[in-house]
């Protein structure tokens, strides 16, 4: 028989192994609990950056849009080409087109007929020059230079067609193989257009050198060819200081075989592109720790090559700042003259923007500041062309 | 009877459900602040990945303790030694080459902000160093004593005390810039190289292999490997070194834009985790806030760029056996512009 005591320790002993349990439950509880914080300030201490990334995306560390957005600000009367991922575009209207597929289009150069392109494709140690029709068929490669000796590898940049077609003008630094010095910038050189060259000798000896570029400087740049007797391109030479080159425009005259300065050697100035009536020159200009202008200044041939010009350089004193603020680069006239489009760097991006020109009684007036693109990322190393429809 | 009994049984079977639903109603809520507080701050990955990076201090050597600092005003700048070191594969892990040393100080009160970049060829005496009556080139420092000899050589030499130093290797600088979403440069030239480095391959075989490279003039966005090909090669300037000393600056300036907008301070958690393995610098977490702070109230401070370059500063000649081509600094013109500097 089980007596009241009996019955009152086991309820006792009963009661005590809940209490226990309880508390065991409790304290695991807790344990548990504790763990699970720990645990979670571990993961969001060791991958919070991936669980804010995928939770919170942002702008961190760059990625390259694939589209061009038009800002429909802006219809665009001809057709505006230029390189956006190594690979050529154009806006007309607006609407955008994207010509070729092949990702390997850099600094095109557009016949004045507006039918041919010829463009640079970069490789590691050596560029190539290639050529397609405007709608990216027919590509054939121009150069080789590819070879098992790095020495023997080189590089081409910006080239230009002759307006009448014939010639294709552009930079390489092929002189190094000629002289055997390695550190040969890039000068301006020729070919007839319609030439392939299959190795670099049959291209040393088929070309015709029209620049030999200063040392160390980089070479010559930026050649275009805006009339059938002279070329323009970007000079650099150490004047002021040896920690970075000056830069200036330059004109190559084929009748006297000589380069001429379009503007003063300490005036940083890149990109010269002509506008389709000779009168003036766009142009971009180097300033401070980082930024680049664009300008428009007064083109009078006959004093360039009269030396008159590089004696006082009264058009370039007087020229006009048409962009004094932020990264700018690539100007082109439109086929009338009266807008330039160029390269504009808004927030992150480069973009193509434009602004009008009026000439009244001789004195330009610019139109308001007006975005073509946004958010485009647009190729600001390679030129752009403006062409008629 | 029977229904208080049932309530009891009732009761006695909810205690546990309410209780495991008020510890995971607790849980969800302290999650969600946490995760609310984290997203909304970054604070917590930011504490993280700076103590890894930071806080690296390099004993003074007992020269160092007794160097009289030359010149007065220079306690009210911060003075910060940057190094920018070559593979770090091509060297003892202990000895490695600063290819860049440039001093950087921010006088916050005065609102003065210098860059100064010292050549690595500079030919001084560096204690310890046997050979050519212990004359070598200013980069031999960190190989034979680290951090702490370059520091104390830049003490000694140009009379200003070095508050903090910081290292960066070439991995760290390509994940700094792409970290930064890339840099929007205007090239001083086009950049032509016949010998570029092609050490970053990973493949040990290329190590002291070299490349062609090319940079356009033309303006143009650079990712970090760009960004680096364009600081670090010297073969296609005249110079050589003061030419890319120039760039570096350059870039340096750019970056120094980038953190002048204050939305940046939101991408300071991926930065410091992407960083924290190949950057290294002795500021403690508060005292890398304050210098963010301080930089951003320096927003609009014109930055004084120097560099310790012939004609002005130094010469260019041989010295040394083997021979080697050195450069010579000229120091009554040098102590002439730290006082200028940072003199009274």
């Amino acid at each position: 028989m089980e007596t009241n005591m009996d019955f009152n320790n086991r309820n006792n002993i009963k009661n005590m192994s809940n209490k226990n349990t309880k508390k065991g439950k409790k304290i695991l509880g807790y344990g548990v609990f504790l763990i699970l914080i720990v645990f979670i300030a571990y993961i969001l201490l060791k991958y919070g950056t991936i669980i804010e990334s995928i939770l919170n995306p942002k702008n961190i560390g760059f990625s390259i849009s694939k589209n061009v957005t038009l800002s429909n600000q802006y219809n665009l009367n001809g057709r505006l080409y230029f390189v956006k991922n190594n690979n050529m575009w154009y806006i007309t209207g607006n609407t955008t087109h994207k010509v070729t597929n092949t990702n390997n289009v850099s600094d095109i150069g557009i016949s004045k007929n507006g039918k041919q392109v010829t463009y640079v494709s970069f490789h590691t140690n050596y560029s190539d020059l290639r050529q397609m029709n405007i709608n990216g068929t027919n590509n054939t490669q121009l150069t080789d230079w590819q070879s098992q000796y790095i020495q023997n590898e080189a590089w081409s940049a910006t080239p230009a067609y002759e307006p009448n077609g014939n010639y294709i003008a552009y930079d390489t630094n092929i002189r190094k193989l000629i002289t055997g010095i390695p550190r040969a910038g890039l000068g301006v050189w020729m070919f007839k257009n319609g030439t392939t060259f299959p190795s670099y000798s049959s291209q040393i000896y088929n070309e015709t050198e029209l620049t030999i570029p200063t040392r160390y400087t980089g070479g010559d740049a930026d050649v275009t060819w805006p009339n059938n007797n002279f070329l323009l391109y970007t000079y650099y030479i150490y004047y002021t200081g040896i920690a970075q080159p000056d830069s200036q425009i330059m004109l190559y005259d084929f009748n006297t075989n000589q380069s001429y300065p379009v503007t003063p050697v300490t005036s940083e100035a890149m990109e010269p592109r002509l506008s389709p009536n000779e009168k003036y020159l766009a142009f971009t200009e180097r300033k401070g720790n980082n930024s680049n202008y664009l300008y428009v200044m007064k083109f009078d041939l006959n004093s360039i090559l009269n030396n008159t010009e590089q004696s006082s350089f009264s058009n370039y004193k007087n020229t006009l700042q048409l962009i004094s603020n932020g990264i700018n680069a690539q100007p082109t006239w439109s086929p009338n003259g009266k807008n330039i489009a160029f390269i504009k760097l808004n927030g992150n991006s480069f973009d193509i923007a434009a602004k009008s020109i009026q000439n009244k009684k001789g004195k330009l007036k610019f139109g308001n500041l007006t975005y073509i693109t946004t958010n485009s990322e647009i190729d600001s190393t390679s030129k752009m062309y403006w062409l008629e429809k | 009877m029977v229904i208080d009994i049932d309530k009891s049984k009732l009761q006695k079977k909810n205690k546990p459900r309410k209780k495991w639903k008020i510890f995971l109603l607790t849980l969800l809520i302290f999650v969600a602040v946490i995760i609310f507080l984290y997203i909304k701050s970054g604070y917590l990955s930011v504490t993280y990945d700076l103590f890894k990076i930071t806080g690296n201090k390099i004993q003074r050597t007992k020269v160092e303790q007794t160097i009289h600092y030359k010149y007065d005003n220079s306690n009210k700048f911060i003075n910060i030694l940057l190094l920018g070191s070559d593979t770090d594969q091509k060297f003892n892990p202990n000895s490695i080459l600063t290819q860049t040393i440039m001093i950087v100080s921010v006088n916050p009160y005065q609102k003065k902000i210098y860059m100064i970049s010292i050549p690595r060829d500079f030919w001084i005496k560096i204690p310890g160093y046997t050979q050519n009556g212990g004359y070598s080139k200013f980069d031999t420092a960190s190989e034979i004593g680290g951090i702490a000899l370059t520091r104390q050589l830049v003490e000694q030499y140009f009379g200003i005390k070095i508050d903090y130093y910081a290292w960066i290797g070439l991995k760290g600088f390509i994940k700094l810039i792409d970290t930064f979403g890339g840099v929007n440069v205007v090239p001083t030239h086009p950049v032509l190289d016949w010998s570029y480095p092609n050490d970053l391959t990973g493949n040990p075989n290329l190590l002291y292999s070299s490349i062609n490279l090319y940079i356009s003039g033309a303006p143009q966005y650079m990712t970090g490997s760009r960004a680096l090909e364009y600081v670090r090669s010297r073969h296609g300037d005249l110079m050589g070194d003061f030419g890319r000393s120039k760039r570096q600056q350059q870039v340096l300036r750019i970056l120094k834009d980038k953190l002048d907008n204050p939305s940046t301070i939101s991408e300071i958690p991926s930065l410091f985790n992407n960083l924290s393995s190949i950057v290294r610098t002795d500021m403690t977490i508060p005292e890398v806030l304050s210098l963010a702070k301080i930089a951003l109230a320096l927003k609009n401070t014109k930055i004084q760029s120097i560099i310790l370059s012939p004609p002005d500063y130094s010469s260019i000649g041989n010295a040394g056996y083997p021979i080697q081509s050195v450069v010579f600094p000229n120091w009554q013109k040098i102590n002439s512009l730290f006082l200028k500097l940072y003199g009274n």
